[in-house]
């Protein structure tokens, strides 16, 4: 008479068991959905980034080729219907937000359909859900997921300027008047200023911080692209301007390259790249980066 | 445990582990390294940089072919390469401008792989993004700041919690009457409360698992009970490890030594006291398994540990040992020892002050030139007195508003400097006065001492201005010494000077304002200093010129109780006389010498000094009598 009773007991819990698991499987195929945009994303990123690391690229070569974009638009198609709906957790969620931004920013940029608008729309919003449930960057875990919601503002506002920029000189075949290089170094500034949120909520080696100084310092390369552009006379005084800012935010962020107004940066420790106590691969850019700008303005008439 | 039991807890398990292989795997998608895009840039330096390369150092590539370089050097090959380009510049075209930008970027990509190239001087446009992937890995957390634990141990460690779980549920195992078994089911059933997935791993738990084993090893029988073995080794733990992780987030080394001192060399003493300490009272000292916050035995070692990383010099080996010995007998006699903390600190803020400040004040006597009597050698028996008097007088050491006010360390510091040369002005005071002292007898001056500052903090220790020089005790001691000092022929052995301190403190207990004057820090004005060294010197002096040595020891001891009680009874009158009692002393001395040999023993001395010298501080023409006419009479009332 026992071993019914027995199993039917056995069965009841065996039954809860799997009721149990079963409530795992919606959080976890959410999770494994994030994890693919994770890797749709890191795979985008690298071939846009590689666009610019080698000095044999043709100038087409500037356009993300349409694999990477289709991988930035998986991105936005597992978050919006795998990840979002079904991930339980908050941090969870705050991630793929970031990765949602991210990649609409990046459609934007490589809108070839007239959709950048909307991308950057989507990237804005997107951002700013984020931005809400980081709390003002207190919550204690997806530090670098907060940081890049405060920084997509800034590097959307960048990205219309550059077009717009690009737009000039690629399309219309001809070099920015006064005005149009005013109202573009314009919009680059505010975009520094929007990135520059960063330094406030976070401090100078996080690695969020870091991406962000870095993102500023090359805005502030553009800048004096756009300014050394103007024919037949760039602003002198604005370029001094950019020259001094760029300066000055890599020694205040990027301290272990030594860099100071009045010396170079040390990039002799960015070979040894195994060494424990070398800079960090983006101090190494920031360092590069600023020797580039600083070897401009050896050219150009010294600044007072 | 049944079978159906067992069923249920392996579904139990597979359900607990599932849902932390999960939440590993989320934490570790979160935090994921991401490579991030970067703001858009052209690639390319600005135009003015490749014309002034073009305009110098690369002018060849932008000349007419038929003049540019020299036949067979290195840039003849690509002479005139550009030429045409550059030719088309006054049309002010973008793409124009962006061709020679790229061949300038290339002529120095080439020319910075190339060791004889002619423009390496004009190199640095490389672009910058090299190495691309580890470039933009942007990383979730900071270096050192991810809280998260390796997923190995996460999980790892889920799996070790499930299996004490099921040592908990079954009684059997390690249930056996071996001692084996007896320490190692209370080891696991103490690590009930432990996050083995998400703490940090630690080599402690090894530890207290080996210092239990050698305990055991020990103790044939087994001390106290499964359930408050256990709950002692949990306490334990949980106590070092809370001091280790603090030590760690200070990012002190030297804390983070001590307190691994501590566990090689101390843990199995502090197992093995704790466990014979609390195994008649184990409530009392461990609270029970479910009471949260800290217990009598959490506090008392919080305390020791504090002081371990304070001063690991001084609190180390058997001294810190002993230490926790006495501290936890002594709260074992009374609880208000670990008391509440007033002003944030924690249960155990007396102890742990008393501890620091004793250290301290001893530390700092080591430290002085000359260095003080009382060295760091005598702080486990200080620290075992003060904790065993504080025990036996809590309500009065003991200020339940500020539990950091400490009476017996305030009266350690009096007594340091009562000996000091500070107080005396002598350098070579303490090299006198360390002749004369056993550690055992320092030790009995300590305890004296404690147990009169018990009686009588208020009188003894504040003085004028809470002025530690012009406290009483300070000044007490301070008389002591000056006589000591003054005692040639050593009459005082050390134990006659610890006596002679026990009558100094009821003397002045009975007559506290009238044989001290605090309004001066001047110890050798004191009635108290004068009054003994009139005796020691009296006493002197009377070997000295070959008097009879019937003065030393006990008698000397109750000749100065004598005298102090006399003038304790008319200080006006030794205001007005202050040589009243040499002259007494050196009457009476040289009489027992002389005329009255035969009359003056010891006891008759003693007997006779107190009559005689109370009638002279009334009134001292009576000294004018002759030493038959002066000592008789009092021998005769004595009799």
């Amino acid at each position: 008479m026992r071993r019914p009773i027995l199993r039917r007991r056995l069965r009841a819990v065996g039954l809860a068991a799997l009721a149990a698991c079963a409530g795992c499987m919606g959080p976890l195929t959410g999770t494994i959905a994030l994890h693919q945009a994770q890797d749709s994303f890191n795979d985008a990123s690298t071939v846009a980034n590689q666009r610019f690391a080698d000095a044999f690229a043709k100038p087409s070569d500037a356009v993300l080729p349409e694999t990477a974009v289709d991988k930035y638009r998986r991105v936005v198609e597992l978050v919006n219907d795998s990840v979002l709906p079904k991930v339980d957790r908050d941090d969870l969620k705050l991630n793929a937000l970031a990765l949602l931004a991210f990649s609409e920013w990046q459609l934007g940029v490589n809108a070839h359909d007239g959709r950048a608008t909307e991308h950057f729309k989507n990237a804005i919003n997107a951002a700013a859900t984020g931005e809400d449930r980081c709390d003002a960057g207190r919550v204690a875990t997806n530090r670098r997921d907060c940081g890049m919601f405060m920084l997509t503002p800034g590097l959307v506002k960048h990205s219309q300027a550059f077009a717009q920029y690009q737009e000039i000189l690629n399309v219309q075949h001809r070099f920015p008047t006064a005005a149009e290089a005013a109202q573009i170094t314009g919009q680059m500034r505010a975009a520094v200023a929007d990135l520059d949120k960063i330094n406030a909520t976070f401090p100078a080696d996080e690695p969020i911080a870091q991406y962000g100084n870095l993102q500023q310092l090359v805005i502030l390369d553009n800048e004096t692209h756009v300014l050394l552009d103007v024919r037949p006379t760039p602003d002198h005084a604005a370029l001094c301007t950019c020259f001094g800012d760029a300066t000055s935010l890599v020694t205040s962020h990027f301290k272990v390259i030594g860099a100071s107004p009045a010396k170079l940066p040390d990039l002799t420790q960015c070979a040894a790249a195994a060494d424990a106590n070398a800079p960090s691969p983006i101090e190494c850019a920031a360092g590069r980066k600023l020797q580039q700008i600083q070897q401009t303005a050896g050219v150009v008439a010294p600044c007072a | 445990m049944d079978y159906v039991q067992i069923v249920l807890f392996a579904i139990q398990a597979a359900i607990r582990l599932g849902q932390k292989i999960l939440t590993v795997f989320e934490d570790e998608t979160r935090d994921r390294d991401l490579i991030l895009p970067m703001a858009e840039t052209t690639g390319l330096p600005p135009f003015v940089v490749a014309k002034h390369f073009f305009e110098n150092d690369g002018k060849a590539f932008v000349q007419p072919p038929a003049t540019a370089g020299q036949p067979g050097g290195p840039v003849s090959v690509s002479a005139g390469l550009y030429f045409s380009l550059w030719n088309r510049l006054p049309e002010n075209n973008p793409d124009v401008e962006r061709e020679l930008c790229t061949a300038y970027l290339r002529i120095s990509a080439l020319s910075a792989d190339d060791p004889n190239a002619m423009f390496r001087s004009f190199g640095g446009s490389q672009p910058f993004y090299d190495h691309t992937n580890a470039l933009f890995v942007v990383k979730q957390w900071r270096d050192g700041t991810d809280p998260k634990r390796h997923p190995i141990q996460r999980i790892g460690g889920t799996v070790v919690e499930i299996a004490l779980d099921f040592v908990k549920a079954d009684p059997t195992l390690f249930g056996g009457a071996g001692a084996g078994e007896h320490i190692t089911r209370a080891f696991l059933l103490s690590l009930d409360d432990i996050d083995f997935a998400e703490t940090p791993p630690d080599e402690l738990l090894l530890d207290i698992f080996q210092a239990s084993l050698h305990v055991l090893r020990d103790q044939s029988g087994a001390l106290i009970s499964d359930e408050h073995l256990a709950l002692l080794l949990s306490r334990v733990t949980a106590t070092l490890s809370d001091d280790v992780k603090r030590a760690q987030d200070s990012g002190d080394p030297d804390k983070l030594r001590a307190l691994l001192r501590f566990r090689r060399e101390i843990l199995q003493d502090v197992i093995k006291t704790s466990a014979a300490t609390v195994a008649d009272q184990a409530s009392y000292f461990l609270g029970t398994p479910s009471s949260s916050g800290q217990q009598l035995l959490d506090g008392v070692l919080k305390a020791v540990l504090g002081a371990v990383q304070q001063e690991p010099d001084l609190f180390s080996g058997r001294a810190i040992a002993d230490i926790y010995a006495a501290s936890l007998n002594a709260v074992g006699q009374n609880a208000n020892l670990i008391f509440p903390g007033a002003h944030g600190g924690g249960r155990e803020v007396f102890l742990a002050t008393l501890f620091s400040r004793v250290a301290t004040q001893l530390a700092d006597g080591a430290r002085a030139t000359p260095p003080s009597l009382f060295s760091p050698d005598l702080l486990r028996d200080v620290i075992a007195t003060a904790v065993d008097v504080t025990a036996d007088n809590a309500a009065v050491l003991i200020n339940a508003n500020n539990p950091t006010k400490q009476l017996l360390a305030d009266a350690l510091q009096r007594i340091l400097l009562g000996f000091s040369p500070t107080l005396h002005q002598d350098q070579s005071l303490p090299a006198t006065l360390s002749t004369l002292f056993s550690r055992q007898q320092l030790n009995a001056i300590v305890a004296e001492t404690f147990a009169a500052v018990a009686n009588n903090p208020a009188a003894l220790l504040q003085g004028v201005g809470n002025e530690a020089q012009r406290s009483a005790l300070a000044q007490l001691i301070g008389a002591i010494a000056t006589a000591v000092s003054q005692d040639p022929h050593r009459l005082l052995t050390g134990d006659g000077i610890v006596q002679l301190l026990h009558i100094v403190l009821a003397a002045f207990a009975k007559n506290p304002d009238r044989l001290l004057d605090l309004n001066t820090s001047d110890v050798r004005q004191q009635i108290l200093t004068q009054v003994i060294s009139s005796v020691l010197t009296a006493v002197n002096k009377n070997l000295d010129s070959g008097g009879r040595d019937l003065v030393r020891g006990d008698v000397l001891l109750q000749l100065i109780e004598t005298a102090i009680a006399a003038v304790s009874g008319n200080v006006d009158g030794f205001r007005t006389a202050p040589d009243v009692v040499s002259m007494v002393l050196d009457r009476v001395l040289h009489a027992a010498s002389n005329v009255l040999a035969n009359e003056l023993d010891a006891a008759g001395i003693v007997a006779s000094v107190g009559p005689i010298l109370r009638k002279a501080l009334a009134d001292r023409t009576l000294l004018n009598a002759s030493d038959a006419d002066l000592i008789h009479p009092v021998l005769r009332d004595a009799a």
